[in-house]
């Protein structure tokens, strides 16, 4: 099999920094003629056996489920309302009866993990969805048009590059004002860069392809162009970052609430459950406070991190054949 | 890859079985649940015997960084603490807020308490020789009034007549002010003030000699001259310490013991965690203690005799917009008062560390606090919700509360938030911003709803909770549209209620004007329940009494340190 983007293919843009080429043989051969589900089973079997030799990855992917699932139905299905105070069973260590222990307003931790992890993955999968949107958009636009709107997008790159994202999206959160939307809207407008770069790498590399070429001498527009030719294979790099960029946003989020910025500080969301606990920590047999969520933080990230890397090393032309 | 496939489905079938078999119904989270009606907080402890004075020891603590310790703008309780071991002034005040004699041997109002002679002692001196005559109190009063000086702290003054010249700018006396006399200090007020004399005790109010210079005097500023028990031991090392010696010319009392009192100054975020960890080893012999540690603190340094717990001159309590709606009327406001548990939150939230309030006059002021005036302190959600409904606060009903971030009042917020919520079905609209902002939400005209508020005493008097917070004259405000720049920012306003204040004032029997006080206490507490009090402050120390005698908390909350002694 060859393919257009193997070695000696178009080198990635530099500014795209290490990003990972999908080999595009069988779309880049078949073209439009043949449906995207068809066109892309063989490719996608290949690429998920190989995901599946990744152990790590597995184990990340059955996180990712987990937690995606827990998301949905968790809070149907905690032993208690997360939010529910009990001011007489407040800082009890973990039991039968709680789990995860009580927390100082003697709410169930085990209840409030849960409710956490519906809140981390819809910011976290909200946030990188709109991210997508955004820059692969701009990157597509500016790669594929060159010349003055690839450098007006740059600028704004460039600019939006310039915040320091935490204390960007302090200021966001702050002028917006609390709540969960604002989180997602400030983690957006600072999160979307990376996501324009790599597609504007990608597709500039691409849009010299051969394939590319051959559609547009059969007559393609250059929105069928984007659209069906380039996009397909320029995206995979794009989604292995957005899926590492996941974590990124969970981390960014209980930051911003162990600062007491974002959601109201009554909810149980992870950052502010570890903001809480911070007066306990050298109180002996307290640990269980901060520990929990500290955990749920820890493993959703390192969840969706290896589900990336093993996206990227399946999808990774020089790995092809290997194993 | 079989075993990695089979572990996958193995971790995500467990979690979705786990999540079934705690069952699809929740819990009660109420099981143990019932608010405690017992006693909460910890008890107060007694003062030790007082031991003989002998001179000698260097007594350790620490401290965050101030922001001034030179008087003319002293201000929090770390300044204080340096400040009033340098300085004496024309009065001083004892742990309970008692006045007895400073510099001044003798102080008296005129008829009416618009003018106060204070008779010096004679031959008082700085500790660099220069006398502390009625000049030298001019000299700092004029210092901290000046306009130049900017001093955050000059409202002590602003009895005194000419105070609004000097602030202005337009005149550089005092003109109430007579030192005419080295001996005698007169002083002319712009208002009847029978409690005049407990403004003196103030940093502000300290005499200062001739080498003070203006306030912008950095030499002055960071080695204050001063005429009290201790003097500096070599300047302010800001961020790192602060060295005093026994000043062996002290002559308005008894000299100190101690030979010198060695200040750390501790990390501004980590300050408390600091005094407790050099207090446990050996570093310091006074510290405050972390609040969740305190039941720890308690239990292993009370048997040793080292643990001071003491109501003090302050209270939090609920700021509301008695203006606006919806808590414009003194059911509405009672209503919400009888839905907070106070003493589930004291005894849940702060562990026994802070006491529900029944009053808002502190029970430090012995002679006039008044146990169960405030009638809807208590805990009632039955009758909060008759209450509720006579004054139109149906469920639903949407109120504004907002706290400050990052001072640790989340959590009991949170549990306030959630009584309204659940007793009389309000929707709160809960919100924590920067203490700055706060402080100016709460001023503006559209104001609603509650704020967050906590208030500890400048001077020993009930009238100092009474008169900033809940007096007209006290809003600062010119219309109601204006910004409320006084200090009574929910613009309680009841012409009774100031008629008896400026009958306190004038009055200069202290168990009349007390009683005075008590009335006012009941018609904006007890009546109108103007502002919401919810916990008394009391405060927690660990002293080292195997070592050191005399160690008590003063009334700034700082160890009495021209009293402590070397055992």
């Amino acid at each position: 099999m060859t393919t257009p983007t193997s070695a000696g293919g178009p080198p990635v843009d530099a500014e795209a920094g290490a990003g990972v080429l999908l080999p595009g043989a069988d779309s880049a051969t078949s073209g439009a003629a043949v449906p995207i589900g068809a066109r892309g089973s063989g490719q996608l079997a290949d690429v998920w056996r190989r995901f599946r030799r990744n152990r790590l990855a597995m184990v990340g992917l059955a996180i990712v489920t987990v937690l995606i699932l827990l998301a949905i139905i968790g809070p149907y299905v905690t032993p208690y309302n997360a939010f529910e105070q009990n001011l007489a069973n407040t800082l009890k260590p973990p039991s039968a009866e709680h789990w995860f222990g009580t927390d100082v307003l003697g709410r169930d931790l085990f209840s409030g993990i849960i409710y956490g992890c519906r809140l981390a993955i819809t910011v976290g999968l909200l946030t990188v969805a709109f991210s997508l949107l955004i820059g692969i958009t701009l990157g597509a636009v500016a790669g594929f048009k060159g010349g003055a709107w690839d450098g007006v997008v740059a600028r704004f790159i460039d600019v939006f590059l310039a915040f320091p994202p935490l204390v960007g999206a302090i200021v966001i959160v702050r002028a917006v004002g609390g709540g969960v939307t604002p989180v997602i809207v400030a983690l957006v407008v600072l999160g979307w860069m990376t996501t324009a770069r790599l597609t504007r790498g990608q597709v500039l590399a691409l849009r010299e392809a051969e394939y590319v070429e051959a559609a547009r001498s059969i007559g393609a527009g250059n929105r069928r162009i984007v659209l069906r030719h380039i996009l397909p294979n320029a995206i995979a790099p794009v989604l292995v970052y957005s899926f590492t960029s996941i974590g990124v946003v969970v981390v960014a989020m209980a930051s911003l609430s162990y600062l007491g910025i974002g959601v109201p500080p009554d909810v149980p969301e992870w950052g502010r459950l570890i903001s809480q606990a911070t007066p306990f920590l050298r109180v002996p047999g307290m640990t269980y406070l901060w520990l929990a969520p500290a955990l749920a933080i820890a493993i959703t990230t390192l969840g969706f991190a290896f589900v990336a890397d093993g996206m990227r090393d399946s999808l990774d032309p020089k790995l092809r054949g290997g194993n | 890859m079989r075993r990695s496939r089979a572990a996958a489905s193995a971790i995500a079938l467990t979690a979705v079985a786990a999540m079934v078999l705690t069952g699809c119904s929740q819990k009660s989270n109420q099981s143990t649940g019932g608010s405690g009606q017992t006693a909460v907080g910890f008890p107060e402890t007694q003062d030790l015997p007082p031991v003989a004075g002998k001179p000698g020891g260097t007594f350790r603590l620490g401290i965050t960084e101030p922001t001034a310790i030179d008087p003319y703008n002293a201000q929090e309780s770390e300044g204080i603490l340096v400040n009033k071991a340098l300085f004496t002034g024309l009065v001083n005040v004892k742990p309970n807020g008692d006045v007895y004699d400073g510099v001044a041997s003798k102080w008296e109002p005129n008829a009416d308490c618009t003018a106060w002679t204070f008779t010096l002692k004679p031959n008082q001196v700085f500790s660099n020789g220069e006398p502390v005559d009625s000049a030298a109190f001019k000299r700092g009063w004029e210092r901290t009034s000046a306009k130049a000086s900017a001093s955050d702290v000059a409202y002590h003054l602003d009895e005194v007549q000419g105070f609004a010249q000097m602030q202005d700018g337009s005149a550089s006396t005092l003109s109430g002010v007579d030192a005419t006399d080295p001996n005698v200090l007169k002083v002319g007020l712009s208002k009847a003030d029978c409690e005049f004399e407990l403004r003196t005790a103030a940093p502000p109010l300290a005499p200062v000699p001739t080498v003070a210079g203006a306030a912008d005097n950095k030499t002055y500023n960071d080695m204050p001259i001063g005429n009290g028990p201790f003097k500096m031991d070599g300047p302010w090392q800001h961020d790192k310490g602060i060295k005093l010696v026994r000043n062996d010319s002290y002559s308005a009392g008894p000299k100190a013991n101690l030979d010198a009192v060695e200040i750390t100054i501790t990390p501004a975020d980590t300050g408390i965690q600091a005094e407790y960890d050099g207090f446990n080893n050996g570093q310091f012999d006074w510290a405050r203690i972390p609040t969740p540690l305190l039941t720890q603190a308690r239990a292993a340094n009370e048997s040793k005799n080292q643990w001071i717990s003491k109501k003090t001159a302050g209270i939090n309590y609920l700021l509301v917009s008695v203006t606006t709606k919806p808590l414009n009327t003194a059911d509405a406001r009672k209503a919400v008062s009888e839905a907070i548990d106070r003493n589930a939150i004291a005894q849940g939230v702060f562990q026994g560390s802070q006491v529900p309030a029944d009053a808002f006059i502190p029970a430090s002021f012995t002679n006039a606090y008044q146990p169960g005036v405030c009638t809807a302190c208590k805990y009632d959600p039955e009758d909060a919700k008759k209450l509720a409904a006579s004054a139109g606060l149906t469920p639903g009903t949407e109120v504004n509360f907002q706290f400050n971030t990052g001072g640790g009042h989340e959590e009991w917020t949170a549990a306030v938030k959630q009584q309204l919520e659940t007793n009389l079905g309000l929707k709160v609209n809960y919100s924590g911003v920067p203490f700055k902002d706060l402080l100016v939400n709460e001023q503006q005209p559209n104001a609603t709803g509650l704020f967050r508020a906590g208030w500890t005493a400048d001077y020993p008097t009930p009238g100092n909770f009474l008169q900033p917070l809940l007096s007209t004259q006290a809003i600062g405000a010119a219309t109601p549209n204006d910004v409320a720049n006084g200090d009574n920012r929910g613009r309680y306003s009841n012409p009774q209620f100031d008629q008896l204040l400026a009958q306190a004032a004038g009055t200069q029997d202290v168990a009349k004007r007390n009683d005075l006080y008590k009335q006012a206490e009941k018609i904006a507490i007890g009546d109108d329940m103007a502002l919401i009090p919810l916990f008394a402050r009391q405060q927690f120390r660990l002293a080292n009494t195997a070592k050191f005698g005399n160690v008590n908390m003063d009334f700034w909350e700082n160890p009495t340190l021209s009293e402590i002694t070397i055992k």
